[in-house]
């Protein structure tokens, strides 16, 4: 395995679950945001 | 009086869980324990053999390249190619300590000093410069690493003075790189580097203050009231609720300080790259005597350039081996860890333009004041003019190939033969 796979997958791996724990995790009601918009994106496609 | 003191430190300690607040705290300090064990043992310890073997690998017979900086420029390789290997290096030699960075600096944010929670600028200007001054040598970090913590302490009323005492401290207090730097350099150089970090840590934040808060008018100045400008949540809130809470910010935090700082940083590391670029054999020769516009120019290229954490050591060593003098040394020994372009950078969004004009110029006359001084000791005291250790037969040697030639190649075309 190449010496610069642990610096590019440490950080990918690591941004990518905090984005998607961003997403997944409700928002607060008065704070509507990226996360909150991809999370009703993909609420609406299942209740359609 | 003293059972007074008592009850308000006890009731300061104290830790009650039913405010959403304190079980953020909780929960922050075991994440930030268990993420700061896992990054100095993963990145930080093995960082003092990669220094270890920098210093072997430029006091050998030929000098390799470190870190991806190579002192020798190698006929086949273009200009542009070294500018972009070093660079690239550099970037690939910070990332696991930026991810370290803006992780934490999300987590002070959303667990640690949550929305709503007793801020950090409490205790004054003293105070704060203090806190920043303590917690910056437990970060660890360089100069471009402790951009997002600095501004996430910034946020939560850490001021100008706090901000910039953790950058100080992180980058110059690091006690990894003080004890590297004492075993590494000789005394004159080592002891220079640990005063002139620890004057720098405690004052350039307060002098940086003042100097912005000089003209600043009445409404801008900064509120000293610790409690003014925050909310003071204490309502209770179930463990899951707080935890939901906490790691969303946490985790939308970190992904806008990556999106916000990231570029930044990337641009501004290959504008240092680029400088680093300059350094060159006949540039220290020429550039690096012990002389005031010596100290003035190693001043200059050590704000000029950012540099992984204990990087500016084999760094050093090098120049000094290749001729630079002790006092030019002494300036870029202390410049080049205290900040550069991608440190600026970063902090121009949380501080005004006299605080980040003031910040570049009082941390390039520090590192001149150090040079100077060390100028004047060299001087008076010519026994204590050398920088490096000589203890190596290598150092030896250098000095001899600087005395007599280029010896190194005239053995080699023997053995050759």
């Amino acid at each position: 395995m190449p010496e610069w796979w642990l610096e590019a997958m440490l950080p990918g791996i690591t941004f990518t679950i905090l984005f998607i724990i961003w997403i997944v995790l409700p928002s607060r009601p008065e704070e509507p945001d990226i996360g909150s918009k991809i999370r009703m994106l993909f609420k609406d496609d299942k209740n359609d | 009086m003293t059972s007074q003191i008592v009850n308000k430190i006890k009731s300061r300690m104290s830790f009650d869980l039913n405010s959403g607040v304190a079980k953020k705290r909780l929960a922050g300090i075991i994440i930030f324990v268990v993420i700061l064990t896992l990054f100095f043992v993963f990145n930080r310890f093995p960082k003092l053999d990669i220094v270890e073997g920098d210093l072997e690998s430029i006091t050998g017979p030929v000098i390799e390249c470190f870190q991806g900086f190579c002192i020798e420029a190698d006929p086949d390789t273009s200009f542009i190619s070294r500018w972009v290997n070093f660079s690239v290096t550099y970037l690939r030699l910070i990332t696991i300590g930026m991810t370290f960075a803006f992780l934490v600096a999300s987590l002070v944010e959303s667990f640690l000093l949550p929305p709503g929670s007793r801020p950090w600028s409490g205790g004054g200007l003293l105070g704060r410069t203090l806190k920043g001054a303590l917690l910056g040598p437990l970060m660890n970090l360089c100069s471009a690493c402790i951009v997002p913590v600095s501004t996430s302490v910034n946020k939560r009323g850490a001021g100008i003075e706090g901000t910039i005492a953790l950058v100080q401290g992180s980058s110059t207090m690091s006690v990894p790189a003080l004890l590297m730097a004492s075993l590494v350099f000789a005394p004159l150089l080592g002891v220079s580097r640990i005063i002139i970090s620890i004057l720098s840590t405690l004052l350039i934040g307060p002098a940086v203050y003042w100097i912005d808060r000089i003209g600043a008018s009445n409404e801008l100045q900064t509120n000293d009231d610790p409690g003014a400008n925050f909310l003071n949540i204490t309502e209770s809130q179930s463990w899951k609720i707080a935890m939901t809470e906490a790691f969303r910010d946490w985790a939308k935090a970190s992904c806008l300080y990556l999106i916000k700082l990231g570029p930044i940083m990337t641009i501004a590391g290959f504008g240092s790259g680029l400088v680093i670029q300059w350094i060159s054999p006949q540039v220290i020769g020429t550039y690096f005597g012990n002389h005031i516009l010596g100290i003035a120019i190693a001043s200059t290229l050590g704000i000029l350039i950012n540099v992984p954490l204990m990087f500016e050591i084999p760094l050093v060593a090098l120049l000094l081996l290749l001729g630079m003098e002790v006092a030019p040394a002494a300036a870029l020994l202390f410049t080049a860890a205290a900040g550069g372009p991608v440190t600026f950078w970063g902090l121009s969004r949380i501080l005004g333009r006299r605080a980040l004009v003031s910040f570049v110029s009082i941390t390039w006359i520090f590192g001149f004041i150090a040079g100077v001084i060390v100028l004047l000791i060299a001087l008076n005291v010519p026994s204590l003019d050398w920088g490096f250790r000589p203890t190596t037969t290598a150092a030896e040697y250098r000095a001899a190939e600087r005395t007599y030639g280029p010896l190194w190649g005239a053995i080699e075309e023997n053995i050759n033969k």
